[in-house]
């Protein structure tokens, strides 16, 4: 007979403040866009793109990422959250070293502000890195999710420490590779090493739950885990060293593992028992179609590496547009609408269930909005992405400014799920 | 006054003085009752269950000896007696191993009369981090072992020949999610079936595997709400439901839970 522990859940407390503010920054960045679509004019390498890049990574992807592994990790692993206060501390590090760094790049600061940025958001990662590893030691519990999400926060103090070398590198230039190369390193350690294999991770146990998926192929996860990590791995060394079918040949490995990814997510679908896909789904679903543009890109790019950057510039900012403000955004916004009122239904009804009518957590937030907010965000999406691609300033504040209107519906609905009441019966 | 496994000593008394000697004559085991001051630790922070735990006796035997002077014993299910298994924590087991640990005989002090708290805690307070305490006394000290629970440290108590060894280590500043060992049972499906067949006619049964969270949770609390006395609810399920069972707690159910293979969970809830 073994043990129980009950109460794992952490307090809401701390995970809904990172929803909030990674909604606002999402806001903040679509603004900027708006009034700044001269970003994604000409090399991706200026101060404007930098400064937003990195405020959406950090202020809204890595923020809602952060919130959300605080409620996922103690249900995987069936442990409690190692520590809440460990938790704050990394979110106050993490609000202000992202506004400080998009600050340093946009007016191109590169001595002490850009210094202090850089150490509080390796302070913030650390931090939370060492909440999640302490967490997971205490738990027998151990499955392909944990590894993926385990590796997943490798990679994101990979990231943070070469981005921090290489900020360093742009005032002291000591490295031998070219600094753009490095960058395309630290950008691919992010985004598939941080970014997407935290999302197979975190992904493969919550959307086959809200499908009801049964039997699911978890070899092809497996398999994809190795691809994912092996081919960023031999792509990392290749760059450093230059030695450019390498990096090609990494990227055809991390492609398979996404493909094998794909396939796992695409099983889980036709198995599922949920037939009818509600709104967060929806929003989910579309987010992988949106893949599928910055997958061919990406290989596109690879082959062309060499050529001119005139012609593979915009190709290149298309790419990480795509991938971060396509994919990954949409698939926050629409997971947002299957996690957050969980949280809140679970705090305001949970020891009311079965004692009355009480409404569900879909009933937390408005559906017409949500709706709404999915359509103007493809349309504002695709708009954006044309513009970058026709590297048209105007198009691209069109596209931005209606993003916004999304993101503002978006932010509408967040604060109607965290500020419910309980309905008296 | 009515009574049960749960009411505390200390409200036994307070209706009836009559209860120190009423128990104390049972078994030496309950001699401390009639020390005022082990008395003033104990009762109130000990119920009947913990009580008979404590002295090594049925709690029908307390129940006698109450009836006996007037109180009114209400009826329980008497179902499989559950042991409360002082669980084995390996950090404890590792730090005895290593010779890493203070010894403190408590039983001098208390046949000094005095409360031997502030003693113990003046000697955690110095003990170097890593290194376990042990409390060595003639009863397990339930409070004590509550208490520090709530501090962040760990417990196990070993009884030999009548000595009982008490083991404290610190583990962390906040409360130890002790293993709620009188609410939650992970059993091998054996068990279980076998736990099943105890409730042969009175067991109903759900399968919310096919529900979307958190129709599983809401499903299973409603047909608990409905459920006769006495009866119990056999579940299928996906996984051990985390959120589910900090609410079966605090609404006094027992959950038994046999983990079969992924994806695949049996769950026998009854009061």
């Amino acid at each position: 007979m073994q043990g129980v522990a009950s109460q794992n859940a952490p307090s809401p407390s701390l995970v809904v403040p990172h929803f909030l503010l990674g909604g606002l920054t999402l806001l903040v960045v679509t603004i900027l866009i708006v009034l700044y679509p001269g970003a994604f004019i000409g090399h991706y390498f200026n101060p404007k793109l930098l400064g937003i890049t990195h405020l959406l990574v950090l202020g809204w992807i890595t923020m809602v990422i952060f919130g959300a592994l605080y409620q996922v990790i103690p249900v995987i692993l069936e442990v409690k959250l190692y520590s809440e206060r460990l938790g704050f501390a990394s979110l106050v590090l993490l609000v202000s070293g992202s506004v400080l760094l998009a600050a340093a790049f946009w007016r191109f600061e590169l001595g002490l502000l850009l210094y202090v940025a850089a150490v509080l958001i390796t302070l913030a990662v650390l931090f939370f890195a060492i909440n999640i590893f302490v967490t997971s030691s205490r738990s027998a519990k151990r499955s392909i999710e944990r590894d993926l999400i385990l590796t997943s926060i490798l990679w994101l103090l990979f990231t943070v420490l070469a981005g921090g070398v290489l900020g360093l590198n742009l005032t002291m230039a000591f490295l031998a590779t070219p600094h753009l190369e490095l960058l395309k390193m630290h950008a691919h350690a992010g985004l598939a090493g941080w970014f997407l294999q935290l999302i197979m991770g975190v992904g493969s146990r919550l959307l086959p739950m809200f499908m009801v998926s049964h039997g699911l192929r978890w070899g092809r996860l497996r398999a994809a885990y190795g691809a994912v990590n092996g081919g960023l791995l031999a792509g990392v060394f290749a760059l450093i060293l230059q030695w450019h079918s390498g990096v090609m040949a990494g990227t055809l490995v991390v492609l398979a593992g996404i493909v094998l990814f794909l396939s796992f997510l695409w099983d889980a679908y036709r198995k599922r028992v949920k037939k009818q896909l509600d709104i967060g789904m929806r929003q989910s679903a579309l987010s992988f179609f949106l893949l599928l543009p910055p997958l061919a890109l990406v290989l596109l790019l690879s082959l062309l590496s060499g050529r001119a950057a005139s012609f593979t510039a915009p190709m290149a900012l298309a790419y990480g547009s795509a991938i971060l403000l396509g994919f990954i955004t949409s698939l926050i916004m629409g997971q947002t609408y299957k996690t957050l009122p969980f949280i809140l239904w679970l705090k305001v009804y949970r020891n009311k269930v079965g004692k009355g009518k009480i409404p569900l957590p879909k009933d937390l937030y408005d559906e017409r909005v949500a709706n709404i907010q999915l359509w103007v965000y493809a349309a504002g999406f695709f708009t954006l992405l044309t513009g970058i691609v026709l590297q048209w300033p105007r198009l691209i504040a069109i596209g931005a400014a209606l993003f916004c209107v999304s993101v503002g519906f978006y932010n509408f609905n967040l604060l109607k799920i965290v500020l419910h009441k309980p309905v008296a019966n | 006054m009515k009574i049960n496994s749960q009411t505390k000593i200390s409200a036994l008394i307070k209706e009836n003085p009559e209860t120190i000697e009423a128990i104390a004559s049972i078994n030496p085991h309950f001699n401390k009752l009639r020390n005022p001051v082990l008395r003033k630790i104990l009762a109130s922070r000990v119920t009947v269950a913990d009580a008979a735990r404590i002295g090594k006796c049925e709690p029908a035997e307390i129940f006698a000896k109450l009836a006996a002077i007037g109180f009114e014993v209400e009826r329980e299910e008497t179902g499989d007696r559950i042991e409360a298994v002082s669980s084995q924590h390996s950090l404890i087991q590792e730090a005895i191993e290593a010779g890493r640990v203070e010894t403190l005989d408590v039983r001098p002090i208390l046949a000094g009369g005095v409360d031997p708290f502030k003693e113990i805690m003046g000697v955690l307070k110095t003990l170097p981090p890593g290194f376990a305490l042990e409390v060595i006394n003639t009863f397990e000290p339930a409070p004590l072992i509550l208490i520090l629970k709530n501090k962040g440290y760990l417990s196990e108590v070993r009884n030999e020949a009548g000595v009982i060894y008490t083991y404290f280590l610190k583990v962390g500043e906040e409360p130890v999610q002790a293993p709620a060992a009188d609410h939650f049972f992970r059993v091998s499906i054996e068990e279980l079936e076998q736990h099943k067949e105890s409730y042969r006619g009175r067991c109903r049964e759900i399968d919310v595997r096919d529900l979307e969270m958190p129709l599983p949770l809401v499903t299973i609390l409603n047909e608990l709400e409905g459920l006769p006395e006495n009866h119990a609810l056999f579940v299928h399920h996906k996984k051990t439901p985390q959120y589910l069972l900090p609410e079966l707690e605090e609404r006094g159910f027992k959950t038994w839970i046999a983990d079969i293979e992924e994806g695949n969970v049996k769950l026998l809830i009854h009061r």
